[in-house]
């Protein structure tokens, strides 16, 4: 049986992305969305296939310094007004990091979060649009959220 | 050609406004080894746009379309998006089907296949559901059985007996479907095939038939 190495200190920025229309945390009568659950469950596994290919199957050492959050949620129609409050969306993405890449999401210290076109994606995320529009699921959903993590303490050390 | 729709001229406005220039696609087919949905050129430079509804696969995938464009110097791969096709109000619904299956319902029921009577009869219903619940209502090849049955009934499209009785007919068949064992005597069948034809008879699907409300 091979033995499984140690994990590798993580290394920022990381970015994954997960398709579909993300889940609101917030429904319109207060309570949590049934389908929010599995929700969660595809942002996780999104996420685990990401630190698993960015760490050759290895795992982080989460990192411990203060950390930016970019969400890009990209669809065909942004301004579609079913579509959930951007604000809304967040807390899955951004807690899904717990453990796996940073400690705790109390390092979080700056949320950038936008909205765009599918067709028009914003500069930040141009570098990763091949890989994500290969995936089949771009196909079928029409819709992804990417998500980045940069490293803040050497921007407060410059 | 992959392309099965006219392309609309916003996903590509940018790149004319930024020099590009349309080229006939078929320039571009030995080359590829597939015709590409648009070809644009900028001095030396070429740029093949795949436009893809969202929802489908393309019979050659993203990714395998990309290398046979990248592999050759100077040639960039895009992609753009249209909106899912809104399904038809029809797709699903074939009337001759409904009143056929509805007719290979009774003959089962006749020879005692009582259990696969009630799932083919059921077809008729949900397929009469979907054609009585109006277009502002849930998109029909969308909707989940439980919420075509409530979308019927708010429509007025079937009463509080029918209502009663699709609920009954619809455990019944779960039940059937899953796998369970279900106690459904040939009465019980034939109710509801008579529900499945007044439903269906509604929808103008079949013939209609004499209900019975209690399946």
């Amino acid at each position: 049986m091979a033995r499984q190495r140690p994990p590798i200190p993580c290394t920022l920025p990381f970015t994954y992305w997960v398709f579909g229309r993300p889940i609101s945390q917030q429904a319109q009568d207060g309570k949590k969305p049934a389908a929010l659950p599995r929700w969660r469950a595809t942002v996780e596994a999104a996420l685990l296939e990401a630190i698993e290919a960015a760490s050759g199957r290895r795992g982080f050492v989460p990192f411990e310094g203060f950390v930016e959050v970019q969400v890009y949620w990209l669809s065909l129609d942004p301004s579609d007004r079913s579509q959930p409050d951007l604000d809304n969306v967040l807390k899955p993405l951004i807690d899904a990091f717990n453990t796996r890449v940073i400690a705790d999401d109390g390092q979080v210290h700056r949320i950038l979060a936008e909205k765009a076109s599918i067709n028009d994606p914003p500069a930040a995320v141009r570098d990763v649009m091949d890989e994500v529009q290969d995936d089949p699921l771009y196909m079928r959903t029409g819709e992804v959220t990417i998500v980045r993590l940069l490293d803040l303490t050497r921007e407060a050390s410059a | 050609m992959t392309t099965e729709h006219a392309v609309p001229d916003e996903l590509i406005a940018d790149y004319l406004r930024n020099g590009w220039h349309r080229e006939d696609t078929r320039l571009a087919r030995s080359a590829l080894d597939f015709e590409p949905d648009v070809l644009l050129r900028k001095g030396d430079e070429f740029l093949v746009v795949e436009v893809k509804r969202s929802g489908r696969e393309p019979e050659r995938s993203i990714a395998e379309m990309r290398r046979l464009v990248e592999r050759r110097p100077n040639w960039r791969f895009a992609v753009k998006l249209l909106t899912p096709q809104p399904p038809r109000s029809n797709d699903e619904i074939d009337d001759a089907d409904v009143a056929t299956r509805l007719s290979l319902a009774e003959d089962l029921l006749r020879d005692g296949h009582v259990a696969e009577a009630v799932l083919i009869a059921f077809i008729g219903i949900e397929t009469g559901l979907r054609r009585l619940v109006p277009k502002p209502f849930t998109p029909p090849s969308e909707a989940a059985l439980p919420r075509l049955i409530r979308d019927a009934y708010e429509a007025e499209a079937i009463s509080d007996g029918e209502l009663r009785a699709i609920n009954r007919s619809c455990e019944v068949r779960n039940r059937i479907a899953h796998g369970f064992k279900v106690d459904v005597s040939s009465q019980d069948a034939d109710a509801i095939l008579a529900l499945a034809r007044t439903v269906a008879g509604k929808a103008d699907l079949a013939p209609a038939g004499t209900a019975a409300m209690t399946p």
